[in-house]
């Protein structure tokens, strides 16, 4: 064991006195292993945003509409609620995008509209004010709650309650009267859901009647349901049971969406993507194991000598062997802490970019399960490479490598 | 079994075939005992340094054997044969082939971890010398300390055998009368078998057992009584040369 600790010894002094070939040859693994980590770490803290900051909305509601042949009736919806236990309620949904009259400039914004029950489908708090009641419902109030970034753009200030709002839409003018504060969307949420920025909720009773629509016939509905366990499988089952009061069963007249199902395929995108650029940085990385190859080929033949002496000296075969194996996989090894610690710095500063870029903030992550792993990784891949030069080195008799 | 430690027997080598071919040993026999200090003399291109490394298990004889102990070496494996070395053979080569990368004291240590009755590495920086030079590199050394290092790998496994090529062929007068001494200090001190080889005739007066070769076999085969130490030992540089 004594003589393994030396061959450690060896290796260490052996890169210590070519500190710049060392080095040289640890770059190639150092960017491989510092993409790979920044990657993984960006990769997890998206994901980690993702189930936080989405899933938070989800999964309360699930959305049903019709492709506009024939409206769903009241009376389905209400039969619906009835029939499963699980779905608690529902609301009509209508949305438009209106200009409204800011304070230097018209500011265009996307108006949502249902009942009370719609405050549940943003998962973004009211921070002032209240959200618009039943009662301001049944009576097709001009209420609405705006969103802290459509204050700021429309009024230039947030305490906005009790303020009013003009908006045209469709030629027509109405003007609603604030009554809620509601906390900005992240980013990437207007990005999935598109649309203007600026989100105004109202009464879609008050919508109806602007606009002169039966308030009985509903194209775009959400349906509230009790456990958020239960949305996919409700979503599912009241598309069917209001597809056929509809007699259109079997037909893709009725649609449901269902936002875990949308998270769902938005991940699997992601890592999708992650996996491809990991793919990328994964060649970089055995580019860099090609370099370390190629100097231990180098140090061989620099070290034929060397190699002699030892042998002639009585060093086993294995001996020098483990001294070539574990000089590249100290190599990498080196290489692949500088690339971890490197990529984590990098990570953070692709965080950085992001939160410039969208306001989203995702935090890098990467644990210590990663960190053995990809220091592992990177030793293996200095062994891997060091197999052959090492093996070409062991070889050598000691009367030829003496003679070189 | 006789007290011969080392035998030689009837070893031939050559190098090239064809016209090239050239026969280096030529049937060569000698035999050396335990703790003998042996003197291998000869001219350049003798088959010295061939036969030293046949003894040293590196290279093999094309007829003959070596045995040491009674084992012979034509008889190993590859395994047995590091094994020999590492257990019974200390060398010291012409051009002290000291590891560059790897300074005085760690180059001793090279030798010392491959034995396993290896002597104390700062005893042998002492007896050598090279207290004050055990952090420096080779390159910073001078012919002199380069092959005390070289003695010192060698000797720090304690050999049984140490083998030694010309030591003292790039060295001064003065210089090469201390690394005679220190290699006269091992096979005292140690009990070392020494086999030194040189085309330096003068040094023959320090050894117990004088072997002389000419056109690769044993021309001389003298054993020294009256033999002195390397201190009481003079030459000059016209006696270097063997007019034998
Ligand atoms: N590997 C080799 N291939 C061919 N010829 C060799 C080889 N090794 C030694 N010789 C030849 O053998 C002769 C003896 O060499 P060597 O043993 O080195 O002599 P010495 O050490 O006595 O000066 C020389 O003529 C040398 O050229
Ligand atoms: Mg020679």
């Amino acid at each position: 064991m004594g003589i393994f600790l030396d061959y450690w010894k060896m290796a260490f002094f052996n890169i210590r006195s070519n500190k710049v070939r060392a080095f040289l040859t640890m770059l190639g693994i150092i960017i491989g292993v510092s993409s790979v980590v920044a990657i993984l770490s960006i990769g997890n803290g998206m994901s980690n945003f993702i189930s936080g900051s989405l899933s938070s909305m989800a999964g309360s509601y699930f959305e049903v509409y019709t492709n506009g042949s024939k409206p769903i009736t009241t009376r389905i919806l209400d039969n619906t609620v009835e029939k499963f236990d699980s779905i608690t309620g529902y609301s009509e949904v209508l949305a438009f995008k209106a200009t409204a009259a800011g304070l230097k400039k018209e500011v265009e914004v996307k108006v949502e509209s249902g009942n009370e029950m719609f405050k549940g489908k943003d998962s973004n708090e009211i921070i002032a004010g209240r959200y618009f009641d039943k009662s301001e419902y049944d009576l097709a109030k001009p209420v609405c709650v705006i969103d802290q970034n459509g204050a700021k753009e429309i009024f230039g200030r947030e305490d906005v309650v009790g303020e009013f709002i003009n908006m045209v839409a469709y030629g027509r003018e109405f003007t609603a009267k604030v009554v809620g504060i509601r906390k900005a969307g992240s980013a990437l949420q207007s990005m999935l859901f598109g649309g203007p920025k600026i989100k105004v909720e109202m009464p879609a009773s008050f919508v109806n009647e602007l606009f002169g629509m039966d308030p009985d016939s509903l194209y775009d509905v959400l349906l509230f349901v009790d456990d958020p366990e239960n949305a996919v499988e409700m979503s599912v089952k009241a598309k069917q049971y209001i597809a056929a009061a509809l007699n259109e069963r079997g037909t893709d007249m009725v649609k449901s969406y269902e936002l875990n199902s949308g998270i769902a395929q938005f991940s699997s995108i992601l890592a999708g993507v992650t996996a491809f650029v990991m793919l990328v940085a994964a060649i970089s990385l055995f580019v860099g194991g090609v370099g370390v190859m190629n100097i231990m080929l180098v140090s061989v033949t620099e070290r034929t000598r060397e190699i002699g002496i030892r042998k002639s000296l009585g060093a086993k075969t294995v001996s020098i062997l483990w001294q070539f194996l574990i000089e590249s996989g100290l190599i990498s090894l080196t290489g692949g802490v500088i690339g971890i610690v490197l990529g984590y710095l990098f990570s953070f500063l692709i965080s950085a970019i992001i939160k410039a870029a969208g306001s989203v903030t995702v935090l890098p992550e990467f644990n210590i399960v990663m960190i053995l792993v990809v220091a592992l990784f990177s030793m293996g891949i200095g062994i891997f490479f060091g197999w052959y030069p090492a093996k070409k080195a062991a070889k050598m008799t000691p009367i030829d490598a003496l003679r070189m | 079994m006789n007290n011969d430690f080392l035998e030689i027997k009837d070893l031939k080598k050559s190098f090239g075939t064809g016209e090239a071919r050239q026969d280096v040993l030529r049937g060569m026999n000698f035999t050396v005992k335990k703790g003998e200090f042996c003197v291998l003399l000869g001219p350049s291109g003798s088959g010295k340094s061939t036969l030293l490394n046949i003894i040293g298990g590196i290279d093999t004889p094309d007829e003959g054997y070596v045995s040491i102990n009674g084992d012979k070496l034509e008889e190993m494996n590859e395994k047995q044969l590091t094994m020999y070395r590492r257990k019974h053979l200390g060398y010291v080569f012409q051009m002290y082939n000291l590891i560059p990368n790897l300074n005085v004291k760690e180059n001793i240590e090279v030798g010392a971890y491959l034995s396993d009755k290896p002597l104390d590495v700062e005893e042998v920086l002492t007896t050598l010398g090279l207290q004050n030079h055990k952090y420096k590199y080779p390159s910073q050394l001078s012919g002199g300390q380069q092959q005390r290092v070289s003695i010192g790998r060698a000797v720090v496994k304690n050999p049984d055998i140490l083998m030694c090529d010309e030591p003292t062929g790039a060295l001064d007068y003065k210089t090469s009368k201390e690394i005679l001494a220190l290699i006269e200090d091992c096979n005292k001190k140690f009990g070392s078998t020494v086999i030194m080889v040189t085309h330096n005739e003068a040094i023959k007066y320090i050894a117990d057992h004088v072997i002389k070769l000419r056109d690769g076999v044993v021309r001389h085969n003298d054993i020294n009584e009256k033999k002195i130490s390397a201190f009481e030992l003079e030459w000059y540089p016209w006696m270097w040369h063997s007019k034998m």
